[in-house]
């Protein structure tokens, strides 16, 4: 693409500065669009689940203490339901004894879908609360709270500031817990009439509590660390590599991190104790299985499945701090993306009607497996100049990469800009995937590619073209010319000697 | 049936079908008639396996049919007339066609036939390892000299020629050279040109990844009695000569027959057995041609016995000696066995739950220290490993297979490659894949020669035309759980009714005994596994009892694991998961069931050898407990079949059911009854066959657990029949969670009505909210004001309340108890389908009643079967 613009710019370079008119109307705006401004796409505010007071420090609070605090939402549309799954420290934080009694305190009275709303789940470290229809899912354990509310029959109104549920936790120990909002779902509809749909813009703030000072005895409230997360190559495709990069800021004095745990969602995880491996910003990288297959991502759950896999990222610190960050990372389950990635034309401006153009142009499987596929090359979409079927090998094999070549006999053509199209179309699994020939393509922005040939019109012939005793005559002239100019110019002016 | 739970715990013993009966026009002469292909009648080809086999597609639920009968036969070829006959009594065999049979029903518009499958089954003949052969002791396989005498007999057998020219084979074998079959999950052959250090092959054969029958193989057999047979002073009889000399058995060969002198005394005074099976006529060819050779190297000439050298026992399965193992000394009852085993993927299920020695029975003068069986192998009755291969470079290479950190790496051995090692580390880690370790086990093997690996075939299946949604089983064909789950015939010769064939009776019901194909056919009915396999690739694991499996670290535990503990998988078990009895299933009876069938050492539960502990967390979850873990363990500890513990243990009935009721069953009944784990207990004629899977052993007058024999008793014999019955016969589709298979047709349809998934689970908790006592049509609540979810009973809010269908409390509640249920976790149906399943909405079939998707634009009465997901 980039050459192509380049391209496009020599040529509409050249075009100006030879003074042609006859540009493709389609080629200018292309090029008026690349030199405006994109246009403004309209942000509506993101809907955000927040845990509030965002932090908590108090060193004063010790074992038997209590702390509250509340899940909140702001700016979110008209709610239906809600669902919320919530990390906590449950070893700073008191949770369910063994028999799943003396838990948190999960107040969900006042929340925003009003007094009516029911819970279709509810459970604690595990435990389904008595008012849960559902059985807790198998993913909860200690440490975790479930609750998705909803009601009947009506939609609330527009929610500027609202609260979910609030929960008081008696404190077990010393340390940072935080909350971590590993999961948030609202759905929303405009009336009880309408399907409802999850709200899409939906953003979460984590908070966390501490009663721990760093350094040790500094009176110093610990903070958490930042981290950030991010991976390549993107879009992610099941069964590919998948690097997973780092960067980690301590926020106490004399900090430092001890070991990294990575989950990722689809049952793989990798604990980090090295922590040179876990900060020094190489890679970990991993690779999105299917769960259900021996050997593979058996333990995990769906979510290569689902498309979307929670990865999640702990870090633990020398201050005893832990902190974890989640991304949703979307997987393809198959990756299908045939372009045309390379064209050469040996005439491509300044073309004198009557050449004869040759074009070849490269089709490229960048798709998970094999593809067919046909391309076209046509001028200007309406002569077809040549046309192949290609049967394109996977990634990394031979035949990934095919070309087809063509000509084009300019002759009775006018002077002008004209483009040179290459299509691909009918791409179609070479082989069956889950029984079924895969038709479409995750990305089509290589389908279409064009090129563009300048002609030009041709000079009066052998007006330049002279022959070695006119260049000879024709010298001899330029030189009497020269010889005669100097003279002249050696003289006296002649108004200095004429009388006046 | 599950031939998920066949595969890991059973290697299961196979049975042949003889061809003597199969006379005539049938008998693949060159009278038979050819068949045009115009005509043929193969089953559909829907779907294929992941081996590339058609098959049709298969569905996570049923019995789609009320009652399966299996009417039993003395073997195969009875049970093929009988297919044949004008009016037949079964519908569906148990037993792959003969090549002989393959066209003519091909050809016959009565019968279907399924696709070819590369079985996961192969053919070997076996030694009693601790047994003395010819005066040699062959101590566990580690004798050298034994060593050299089975060297010598495996080279009296051309492999190749065998599976080309037996007629009972038919061209559809494929020779082999280890215990396992190709198709086996990844694990290449290794090289095996070095096994035979005095007589080493060469060529292009001795490469990784090769073809069969090149091992113990210097030429062609000229053939004798059978084209596979070594000739007098050919390469490889005179090969096995020297071998015998190597092992002191006699002094020397003739120079030109290659015939044994001198010899020694010893060798009569230790006569071998050698067990045919007579029930399978490919494997009686091979016992009985391998015996004429050694008979012939003895002297003898080529005769099948020649006591005082060789006696011949010729046989079904069930006069083999060797499956029962004794508890308190080692079964010498047997010499040599022509073996079979089914299920066999992957390739773990042999090379370490069959040959082990974990898994002999365990007594302590075999054990390490004192022998060179394992300390961890327990005493029973039902022993994997009958043969006592006892040999620590093998059970350390095999557990290096079984407990690697990964399945493959860069390294391993690839095909074409002349080395077997020294193979691939599995990332960040010193230790071999496991396909490294399993090409040097196979090796292991192979150098010492424990078994002689002799052939696979591809498999074939008929059955009656009528019958749609026979399952196709990658690697075991027809007879599976799931064709007898999903079978649908809408005008069966017997009303409702499945009429399987069995080629023969069962051994043993008593779950802790069992251990051929058909005792499971008919447990694997009666009791469910945790998870299964999908039955078109085996490589694909299903929750199938429980929702979720998650392994979970130990700081998240909230107990403190068993010492030993290396990992942990947590298992929620379904809601609406009961017996047959109307109790529900709990976390204890897991726990009773995988603790006692460890325990006893019962044959199915040798794939629990790592687990260490079942903790139950709580009413619906309990961890496994591993002291160690590979790429197999959680697929293979998963296969055993879930017992009630209140059949079972001490602490039985009401016991039990008290101990349940108050949320605790104590350790003290984690114990197996010991009058019910002996060799002869009949849970049948006991009534204790009560189960929590698809299909009931019930009498005919309705008593549960027992009276599903004509016999009134396990093991019925030729002649009769066992009858289950569908688990909710009789009851309305979904109409209540404890009188019904929790997979019942009913409850996928009611599953699929409510939209529920664990992806986006709050969507449809949403949308049937909103739609709580709307008017009938409004807006986008049409869906749950009809189908199969829909309210039969009068309206509420809005609606009037003489409109059936309006949206209540039960239609929002069947949503809610469903939310986040996968249906066929951990794949989704749509995104993500397992390989060959029916696509989505499927009709669906119980009994009488068949549940049809809804048209496009169409409707539904509530509570109807007519697009019930309307």
């Amino acid at each position: 693409m980039k050459k192509q613009s380049t391209t496009r710019i020599l040529i509409i370079t050249l075009l100006l500065s030879l003074g042609l008119a006859a540009v493709e109307p389609q080629l200018l705006s292309a090029i008026h669009a690349a030199r405006a401004p994109s246009p403004q796409i309209p942000q509506s505010v993101p809907t955000v689940v927040y845990v509030t007071p965002q932090n908590q420090t108090d060193l004063t609070k010790t074992a038997g203490s209590t702390v509250t605090l509340a899940v909140n939402v702001s700016q979110s549309p008209p709610l239906n339901a809600f669902s919320v799954i919530l990390y906590y420290n449950s070893t700073v934080l008191q949770p369910c004894d063994g028999t799943g009694q003396n838990c948190p305190f999960v107040d969900y009275s006042g929340n925003v879908l009003g007094n009516d709303a029911t819970s279709a789940l509810f459970c604690i470290d595990g435990h389904r609360q008595s008012a849960s229809v559902a059985d807790c899912p198998g993913t909860d354990h200690v440490g975790i709270i479930s609750l998705s509310l909803v009601i009947n029959a009506r939609v609330t109104g527009n929610i500027s500031l609202g609260t979910l549920f609030q929960i008081t936790f008696n404190v077990a120990s010393v340390g940072l817990a935080q909350f971590h909002l590993f999961n948030a779902t609202l759905e929303t509809a405009t009336s009880v009439n309408v399907a409802p749909t999850p709200v899409q813009n939906l953003k979460t703030q984590d908070g966390y509590f501490t009663n721990l000072d760093c350094p040790a005895a500094s009176g110093t409230a610990c903070r958490p660390p930042t981290v950030r997360i991010s991976y390549s190559p993107n879009p992610v495709v099941k069964k590919t590599p998948i690097d997973f990069n780092t960067t980690i800021t301590e926020n106490n004095i004399g900090a430092g991190p001890l070991a990294c745990y990575w989950d990722f969602g689809d049952g793989g995880n990798l604990a980090q104790t090295n922590s040179t491996k876990c900060f020094n910003g190489s890679p970990v990288q991993h690779t999105f299985s299917p769960s259900g297959t021996i050997g593979g991502g058996s333990s995990g759950g769906p979510c290569v499945s689902q498309g979307v896999c929670a990865v999640s990222l702990t870090v633990y610190d020398n201050e005893t701090i832990s902190w974890t960050t989640t991304i949703l990372v979307t997987i393809l389950n198959v990756y299908i993306k045939v372009a045309v990635t390379t064209v050469a034309i040996d005439h491509d401006h300044d073309v004198i009607p009557g050449t004869i153009v040759h074009i070849r142009a490269d089709i490229t499987n960048l798709s998970s497996f094999a593809e067919n596929a046909t391309m076209t090359i046509s001028l200007e979409n309406q002569k077809q100049l040549d046309s192949g079927e290609f049967s394109l090998a996977g990634p990394g094999s031979l035949g990934q990469t095919k070309s087809l070549s063509s000509t084009w006999d300019t002759s009775g053509y006018l002077p002008r800009a004209y483009a040179i199209v290459m299509n691909i179309t009918s791409v179609v699994s070479a082989i069956p995937v889950a029984g079924n020939f895969l038709r479409t393509q995750n990305d089509t922005s290589g389908n279409l590619v064009k090129s563009y040939i300048i002609l030009i019109s041709p000079l009066i012939t052998g007006s330049l073209s002279l022959s070695l005793l006119q260049s000879t005559g024709l010298g001899l002239l330029v030189i009497a010319a020269i010889v005669v100019g100097m003279a002249r110019f050696a003289r006296k002016p002649s108004y200095e000697k004429e009388p006046l | 049936m599950n031939t998920i739970l066949i595969i890991k715990l059973l290697t299961i013993f196979l049975i042949t079908f003889s061809l003597a009966s199969l006379a005539g026009p049938m008998d693949g002469s060159p009278l038979t008639p050819r068949v045009q292909l115009a005509h043929a009648n193969s089953q559909a080809c829907q779907v294929r396996s992941a081996s590339g086999a058609c098959s049709e597609a298969w569905y996570p639920a049923g019995p789609s049919m009320d009652t399966l009968v299996a009417n039993i036969f003395t073997d195969e070829t009875a049970e093929f007339v009988n297919l044949q006959a004008a009016s037949p009594n079964i519908d569906f065999t148990d037993w792959p066609l003969p090549q002989s049979l393959v066209a003519p029903l091909t050809g016959n518009s009565n019968f279907l036939v399924s696709a070819p499958v590369s079985s996961h089954s192969y053919f070997e003949i076996e030694f009693m390892l601790a047994n003395n052969f010819w005066g040699v002791n062959f101590d566990y396989g580690n004798n050298p000299s034994g060593i050299q005498i089975r060297q010598g007999i495996s080279h009296l057998i051309d492999k190749a020629e065998f599976v080309a020219s037996d007629a009972n084979i038919g061209g559809t074998g494929t020779p082999i050279d280890n215990p396992l079959p190709p198709s086996n999950g990844g694990l290449p052959s290794p090289n095996p040109c070095a096994w035979d250090a005095s007589y080493p092959e060469s060529g292009a054969g001795c490469v990784v990844g090769g073809l069969g029958g090149v091992s113990y193989h210097l030429a062609g057999a000229g053939g004798v009695n059978y084209a596979w047979q070594p000739t007098l002073g050919s390469p490889d009889f005179c090969a096995a000569a020297q071998h015998f000399v190597n092992a002191g058995l006699a002094t020397g060969k003739s120079p030109t027959t290659c015939v044994l002198t001198g010899i020694a005394s010893a060798v009569t005074a230790h006569t071998v057995n050698f067990f045919i099976r007579s029930d399978d006529p490919a494997r009686l060819d091979i016992g009985d041609s391998l015996a004429q050779e050694i008979c012939a190297l003895f002297g003898q000439g080529f005769v099948t016995g020649c006591s005082p050298y060789l006696t011949t026992v010729v046989g079904p399965i069930t006069a083999f000696p060797g499956f029962t193992t004794s508890r308190n000394s080692v079964n010498l009852s047997w010499g040599m066995y022509t073996a079979g085993f089914l299920g066999v993927f992957p390739f773990d299920t042999s090379l370490f739950f069959s040959y082990n020695s974990r898994f002999v029975s365990g007594i302590s003068s075999i054990q390490s220290p004192t022998g060179p069986c394992s300390s961890l192998s327990v005493s029973t009755f039902s022993a994997a490993n009958y043969l006592y291969l006892c040999n620590s470079a093998y059970d350390n290479m095999t557990g290096r297979v079984e407990f690697a950190p990964c399945i493959t790496a860069v390294g391993d051995p690839s095909p074409g490659s002349t080395s077997n090692g020294p193979g691939g580390q599995c990332t960040g880690t010193n230790q071999l894949s496991a396909v490294s370790a399993g090409v040097q086990a196979e090796n292991l093997f192979g150098q010492g020669a424990y078994t002689i690996p002799i052939f696979t075939t591809s498999q074939q299946y008929a059955y009656l035309n009528g019958w749609s949604r026979a399952v196709n089983n990658d690697g075991a064909g027809v007879p599976t759980y799931f064709t007898w789950l999903n079978a649908y015939n809408p005008a069966p010769a017997q009303t409702g009714t499945i009429r399987q064939g069995f080629k023969q009776t069962t051994r043993s019901l008593n779950p802790y005994i069992a251990s051929t194909a058909w005792d499971f056919y008919v447990l694997s009915n009666i009791y469910d596994t945790l998870n299964v396999q999908n039955p078109l690739s085996n490589e694909q694991i299903l929750d199938w009892m429980d929702v979720a499996v998650q392994r979970i670290s130990s700081s998240l535990l909230g107990y403190t694991p068993p010492a030993g503990t290396v990992a942990t998988y947590r298992f929620t078990l379904r809601s609406g998961l009961y017996w047959q009895d109307g109790r529900q299933v709990t976390p204890w009876d897991v726990k009773f069931t995988m603790l006692t069938l460890r325990a006893t050492g019962a044959f199915q539960g040798s794939v629990l050898e790592p687990v260490i502990g079942v903790t139950v967390v709580n009413q619906h979850q309990f961890d496994i407990n591993l002291n160690a873990i590979g790429p197999f363990t959680l697929s293979t500890v998963t296969t055993v079949t879930i017992l009630p513990g209140r059949y079972w243990s001490t602490c039985a009935g009401s016991q039990w059911d008290g101990y349940v009721s108050t949320g605790s069953v104590p350790d003290s009944c984690m114990l197996a009854d010991p009058n019910k784990t002996t060799a002869t207990y009949d849970p049948l004629a006991n009534g204790i066959l009560v189960g929590s899977g698809p299909w009931e052993c019930k009498s005919g007058t309705g008593v549960l657990g027992g009276g599903c024999a004509t016999s009134g008793f396990q093991n019925p014999p030729p002649g009769q029949t066992y009858t289950l019955t569908r688990f909710g016969k009789g009851l309305p589709p979904a109409s209540t969670t404890s009188g019904i298979y929790f997979r019942s047709s009913g409850n996928l349809a009611l599953y699929i009505w409510t939209q529920e998934n664990d992806a986006n689970p709050l969507q449809a908790v949403s949308a049937v909210s909103l739609c709580y006592g709307l008017a009938l049509g409004t807006g986008a609540c049409r869906h749950w004001q009809q189908g199969i979810g829909a309210n039969t009973a009068t309206g509420q809010g809005q609606c009037s309340p003489s409109q059936a269908g309006c949206v209540g409390i039960n239609q929002v509640s069947a949503v809610e108890i469903r939310y986040n249920l996968n249906w066929i976790a951990p794949f989704e149906w749509t995104t993500g389908p397992p390989v060959g399943i029916g696509a989505l909405p499927p009709t669906l079939y119980e009994g009488p009643v068949t549940f049809t998707p809804c048209q496009p634009g169409g409707s539904s009465p509530p509570g109807s079967t007519t697009g019930y997901d309307c």
